[in-house]
């Protein structure tokens, strides 16, 4: 039997369906798959992993030199002499760590760029458009809903900072003579995982919870530019007022300097001293995602129930 | 398959839904009353996406005030929703198939039954159009489509022929009457269009300031009652009329022409009809046992006179 105005007969599903776990999955797939239809802010990337293939040709380099061997386009006529005196001043003046550093700090910057593009509009787009009716008839728990908007924007923010700075540490390990780099400075990776998956986890809470109050797009992006011109601007004011650089506690992106220089070992970025206490910038951290998440909860909470 | 008991929710002081008891058994049920009687507020409820204030609801079984009796019960309803929404950039195969993934389908089986109910709803080439770009009758077709995808027990129609014009408004008629008697679905229709519940439902509820005030088979409450009848006659008609008054019965012309007699209680058949006809040399042309229309019983439901 079928509708006299259509042609198909309907079909009965002779399967059965999956108990309802991990459903933030199928949501994490479908969200990726929809950012992605669009190319060119892709172009976001491009200087990201420009500065990645700088930066790994500064440290094969670096090795090399330490080697006593220098790349054919630093020697076009042949043999130098001199690459004893560089390679020993390569092995003091470039640290691996440091230009790890420079490359999540860097990166971070392009993320936020990244996580505006592909984040503001996560949650206030399904507003606008009504699909948590959609999302929420179904067997969807608001922490799966969560969970699968967060994956989303943090797949992107990690691609744009974990990436880089794992293939300059990977280029150290290869470059390094007899896995040398891999035995002495291996907890490299851990300190990456630690400090991206860090930075990813605050930046997409924090872009999230901002999406969820509004309806579209264009107000969320101001938004994150707002709070975090002002952010900086305020404790930066602050910081110089009271001569006390821990006023930077209220900039989450200071905070986040402030982390990964803690984990990288490095004192001061672009002028910017960072030796506030780290423990202050995890407790900036923290209450930015605690609010954020708390921010989320109520939102959705509010969705589900309108829906 | 549906049962609720003593269910009230109140939204500040405004009381949505007043100890609200109601046994539904199965097959297509409209769902009646006028704006703020409380339909969307009792859809919700069913579908666990708001706290009743008291009382409780269940779906076949499946308690939607726990979240492991909301999670089964979501995946044995399909719910189309009043107002527009859709899954921004998504093409229609694209959300279907999504949907039917978070209903519980494998990736496999989403995207077959993707094209299976796209195909049924009518949705051809258009569905791998982004869904954005789509038509008032095709976004409903599509809503019907996600609402189908896992083959769900009950279908949850709230005003699926809200916007369409008059073919998109016929076929999707077609297609609600088609999934509640050939394909034997459980439906709940949430309609304020009359001739809508009535061509595709069996039994209606008419709901009045949260509370139930008509339910039952529509072939019952539109059936004849013995007593009224539609009559076309010929000849001199004034005595004729003057004997029937004697007798108790008034004969009525209504507004569209036709005359129409209601028999006195107690009257056992028509044969008094034509008796007098006969007395008085009226021919009775046509006599027909007259039906009430849905909208009389849905008048009637919510307690105003009917029409004249």
């Amino acid at each position: 039997m079928k509708a006299t105005t259509h042609t198909e007969v309907y079909r009965r599903f002779q399967g059965r369906l999956a108990p309802a776990r991990l459903r933030c999955l199928p949501l994490l797939a479908a969200g990726v798959r929809v950012a992605l239809k669009r190319k060119w802010p892709l172009l976001l990337y491009l200087p990201p992993f420009g500065a990645m293939l700088v930066l790994s040709f500064i440290v094969y380099t670096k090795f090399l030199l330490e080697e006593g061997l220098a790349p054919a386009v630093l020697t076009p006529a042949g043999a130098n002499p001199g690459t004893q005196v560089i390679g020993s001043l390569a092995g003091t003046l470039i640290e691996v760590h440091t230009i790890v550093f420079w490359s999540v700090f860097g990166m971070g910057q392009f993320a936020l760029l990244i996580a505006g593009w592909y984040g503001a509009g996560l949650i206030a787009e399904d507003r606008r458009r009504g699909a948590h009716l959609l999302y929420f008839a179904r067997p969807l728990s608001k922490l799966d809903y969560l969970l699968g908007k967060l994956g989303v924007v943090a797949c992107f923010i990690g691609a744009g900072v974990l990436v880089p700075a794992l293939a300059i540490a990977l280029t150290a390990v290869f470059a390094a003579p007899g896995w040398s780099f891999l035995t002495e400075h291996g907890s490299i990776f851990l300190d990456i995982l630690l400090y991206t998956s860090v930075h990813t986890f605050v930046l997409a809470s924090f872009m999230l919870a901002i999406s969820s109050l509004f309806k579209r797009w264009a107000y969320a992006v101001v938004t994150i530019a707002g709070y975090v011109l002002l952010s900086s601007g305020l404790a930066n004011l602050l910081s110089w007022l009271n001569r006390d650089q821990s006023w930077q506690v209220l900039s989450p992106t200071r905070c986040l300097w402030r982390l990964a220089a803690s984990i990288f070992e490095v004192e001061q970025v672009v002028g910017v001293r960072l030796d506030w206490s780290p423990a202050l910038a995890w407790s900036g951290l923290g209450g930015v995602v605690a609010l954020s998440w708390l921010v989320l909860w109520l939102r959705v909470r509010r969705m589900e129930s309108v829906a | 398959m549906i049962e609720i008991h003593g269910l009230s929710k109140s939204y500040g002081s405004v009381r949505a839904l007043d100890g609200l008891e109601l046994t539904l058994a199965g097959g297509p049920v409209g769902l009646l009353g006028p704006n703020g009687a409380g339909k969307t507020t009792l859809i919700k409820l069913l579908l666990g996406l708001l706290e009743p204030d008291a009382g409780s609801a269940t779906i076949a079984g499946q308690d939607p005030t726990t979240p492991a009796g909301r999670r089964a019960l979501r995946a044995s309803v399909g719910y189309m929703p009043e107002s527009d929404c859709l899954i921004p950039r998504m093409n229609g195969v694209e959300l279907v198939t999504t949907l039917g993934r978070l209903s519980g389908l494998t990736a496999t089986d989403a995207l077959t039954r993707a094209h299976e109910v796209l195909d049924y709803v009518g949705l051809d080439e258009a569905r791998y159009r982004i869904a954005d770009d789509y038509s008032t009758g095709m976004k409903q077709r599509l809503k019907l489509a996600q609402a189908l995808v896992h083959d769900p027990a009950l279908l949850l129609l709230d005003e699926p022929t809200n916007g369409l014009d008059p073919k998109g408004r016929r076929e999707m008629l077609e297609l609600v009457h088609d999934l509640g008697h050939a394909q034997e679905k459980n439906i709940l229709l949430c309609s304020h269009l009359l001739p809508d519940v009535e061509a595709t439902c069996r039994d209606v509820v008419v709901l009045k300031q949260g509370r139930v005030t008509l339910t039952g088979a529509i072939e019952e409450l539109t059936g004849a009652d013995g007593r009224g009848f539609e009559l076309e006659l010929d000849g001199e008609l004034a005595p004729f009329e003057a004997a029937l008054a004697a007798d108790g019965i008034a004969l009525r012309r209504e507004r569209d022409g036709r005359r129409t007699v209601e028999l006195p209680a107690g009257a056992r058949d028509a044969d008094v009809l034509f008796a007098l006809a006969a007395r008085h040399e009226v021919r009775i042309l046509a006599l027909r046992e007259r039906r009430a229309t849905l909208e009389q019983v849905f008048l009637a439901g919510l307690g105003r006179e009917e029409r004249p």
